[in-house]
């Protein structure tokens, strides 16, 4: 069994524990704060909707294929890795499709299957942390948020590459 | 249009805003549930407790937001979310995290200094158990799906210290900018 599986539930019981220890009344705290996640949910649909619709076309249109093919004649660079960068960023959902693929491809244990592993674990969303935190709260100017984000992203993946190199193959 | 794909594009012009909002609908569910048990945690004090224990590091990351304040309790939840690997408590716990330092930074439409310190943590994300990782690793036949756990590790956690460094970079240039005009 998963150990992870009981980190949830033996947190709300220890929360709930605390609370009547405290007489608190957590039934009407929990109402209080679940009005304010519905209002969050509300403030984020038009982000992650245009980010989502967006990011769907992005993918139907296979644009990402044709670049690579354009610039890379050779196939020296791993089309499905590189989807997988460029995915990862913006959509949990669309870079867990494309490790779905890269392991039915490759395999979980093959270098490329490896690799993808160790990329889809280092990084994050970081696109969509961005749109869901700042639009939640209704911030416009994010500032260098982006820039420094994608280059945290891009120093992972780079990472990335040098483990697996060293310490797997 | 460049190579033939109308349909599918048609196809996620049609589908994907449904999608995200059946999407939303699930995460509204999980929003609802850890903002609930957040104000919990908050009325029986555990978040002030947990913001003075950890008030020490917190500081260092987050020099700009005032002493004995909640706030501090909020960031800390949110990384030691993000640190079980577990993404869905964590955001609600950010965006609150986000609303008090709204409520201290002068300037509405813009973020502040501490935000983005906020958000690159939680790019670099620092994790122990890649919970959805090692599932699927398993699910698609790896003899090993645990073994990429330490590597996954010593990854986010490096990340983690370039993001503080490159973090302390962009202000330090900011205040340069700043201070200039």
């Amino acid at each position: 069994m998963d150990i992870t599986v009981y980190i949830i539930p033996i947190l709300v019981a220890l929360l709930l524990a605390y609370s009547l220890h405290k007489k608190v009344n957590a039934y009407e705290s929990f109402i209080k704060g679940a009005k304010e996640g519905i209002k969050y949910s509300i403030e984020i649909l038009p982000y992650i909707a245009s980010m989502i619709i967006a990011t769907a076309v992005f993918k139907g249109s296979d644009f990402l294929n044709t670049i690579v093919n354009f610039i890379d004649k050779n196939n020296f660079i791993n089309i499905d890795l590189i989807t997988l960068m460029v995915f990862k960023p913006i959509s949990g959902m669309a870079s867990t499709a494309t490790l779905i693929e890269i392991f039915k491809k490759y395999g979980p244990d093959s270098y490329i299957g490896y690799l993808g592993s160790i990329i889809s674990g280092s990084t994050d969303t970081t696109l969509y942390i961005i749109t869901v935190y700042f639009g939640a709260v209704g911030i416009k100017n994010v500032k260098h948020s982006i820039k420094a984000g994608l280059l945290i992203d891009l120093l992972s993946f780079v990472f990335a590459f040098i483990a697996v190199k060293i310490l797997l193959f | 249009m460049i190579n033939n794909k109308i349909p599918e594009v048609n196809d996620a012009l049609l589908s994907a805003p449904g999608e995200s909002v059946r999407l939303l609908i699930n995460l509204t569910g999980l929003y609802i549930l850890w903002s609930g048990l957040l104000q919990v945690a908050k009325d029986s004090g555990l978040i002030d407790a947990f913001a003075k224990k950890i008030y020490r590091v917190t500081k260092f990351l987050f020099p700009e937001l005032p002493k004995d304040h909640e706030v501090h309790g909020l960031i800390a939840s949110n990384m030691a979310a993000n640190i079980l690997g577990l993404g869905s408590v964590a955001t609600p716990l950010g965006i609150k995290a986000f609303e008090e330092m709204k409520k201290l930074n002068d300037n509405k439409d813009t973020a502040s200094r501490s935000m983005i310190t906020l958000i690159l943590i939680n790019c670099a994300g620092f994790t122990l158990i890649p919970t959805t990782l090692v599932s699927l690793r398993k699910i698609y036949g790896s003899e090993d799906p645990t073994k990429v756990l330490p590597i996954v590790v010593l990854i986010t956690f490096f990340a983690s210290i370039c993001a503080v460094i490159i973090d302390r970079i962009f202000n330090h240039f900011n205040k340069d900018k700043i201070s200039k005009k």
